[in-house]
């Protein structure tokens, strides 16, 4: 999968502030934050509930990994609704994301999200079709993982800074 | 409203940290983050799929209100679906809560929470139920914004450091 780029942009802002560039979005959520960012993840159950976890998701080829026990509420969640919502803080930015979840176990994506995972210092190994490691986050439940993919079709990034700057990305499946 | 009691801790922490206190948990939700408060609403759309907004909150008396234009994508939301959850970051804890959103028309209330605004320095006045001031988040739209009470049913925090834990409270009205 290669980067994705806009299908359109539209400014949000009402006092003034110039159309931002996907790339200062694209750019701060591609980099690793580890602990210092927060990142919660919002899927709906069946019954039209919704449900928000905070997690630890890994960019890579333009589209965003997370880890999770198969029997966590998220995951039953996206079993009946795939879409999901992702909001992100990062520095000087507040990103929100709409997409859709689907579980991955192509070798090649679940090696490269370990890697990533590795370089953070989460020992996650690939094994089968999921990933493994000695320990995960408390709430995490017992290995194995599985790895999640969340593929974004509107991205709203909004400037914490004094200058303010508030844009709304779509994206089409190519 | 005082503050509320958890009627069930459960220990969501599988590699044996005790069970956190919720008092230190919710002297951590006061604790005046400004600017660089972290919190997002979460709301279901009319076809099921969730929404996410970054809000400005207050916890006040036990309760946590956001302040936002009637015609916002989250009010229509939960104008025919009131279930919500709040998450945010707080000196220790990341904090997620689902519970439920209604209008806040009470005039001894929104004048409370109009001088917390007001303290944090946006200048809020209360005008016809609503919160109306000179101006607002960049993508607020215009006045005037609604005042909204979240009241949580369940909350789970996750410890950020050492000694870790992640604990999950239940709470009835």
């Amino acid at each position: 999968m290669t980067e994705r780029t806009p299908v359109s942009a539209l400014n949000l802002d009402g006092y003034g502030a110039e159309i931002m560039e996907w790339s200062e979005v694209r750019d701060k959520l591609a980099v690793r934050h580890e602990m210092e960012v927060a990142v919660f993840l919002t899927t709906v159950s069946e019954d039209c509930v919704p449900h928000t976890n905070g997690i630890g998701p890994a960019w890579y080829e333009g589209d965003i990994y997370f880890t999770s026990n198969l029997n966590s509420r998220k995951i039953k969640n996206i079993q009946a609704r795939p879409q999901a919502t992702m909001a992100f803080r990062l520095p000087g930015l507040d990103v929100t994301i709409n997409g859709r979840v689907a579980q991955v176990s192509d070798p090649v994506i679940l090696d490269a999200v370990a890697q990533i995972y590795r370089s953070d210092g989460w020992p996650a190994e690939v094994a089968g079709d999921a990933l493994t490691a000695p320990y995960s986050a408390q709430s995490a439940g017992p290995a194995p993982w599985h790895v999640f993919r969340l593929r974004f079709d509107e991205v709203v990034g909004l400037r914490l800074s004094e200058s303010g700057g508030a844009t709304r990305w779509r994206f089409a499946d190519e | 409203m005082p503050d509320r009691t958890p009627i069930e801790a459960t220990n969501l922490d599988i590699y044996g940290a005790q069970i956190i206190s919720w008092q230190e948990v919710l002297d951590a939700l006061y604790v005046r983050q400004g600017a660089e408060m972290i919190c997002y609403l979460g709301t279901v759309r009319p076809d099921g799929r969730p929404h996410a907004a970054g809000v400005g909150t207050y916890i006040y008396d036990g309760d946590y209100y956001v302040v936002t234009s009637p015609h916002s994508q989250k009010i229509k939301n939960l104008s025919l679906n009131p279930a919500a959850t709040l998450s945010t970051r707080v000196p220790g804890f990341d904090v997620t809560m689902e519970g439920t959103v209604e209008r806040v028309r009470d005039p001894e209330l929104l004048e409370s929470l109009a001088a917390l605004y007001r303290e944090g320095g946006w200048p809020a006045e209360v005008e016809d139920e609503a919160f109306t001031a000179p101006y607002s988040a960049p993508s607020a739209g215009p006045p005037p914004w609604y005042v909204y009470r979240f009241r949580f049913d369940w909350l789970v925090a996750v410890a950020l450091s050492e000694p870790g834990g992640a604990t999950r409270w239940r709470f009835a009205d």
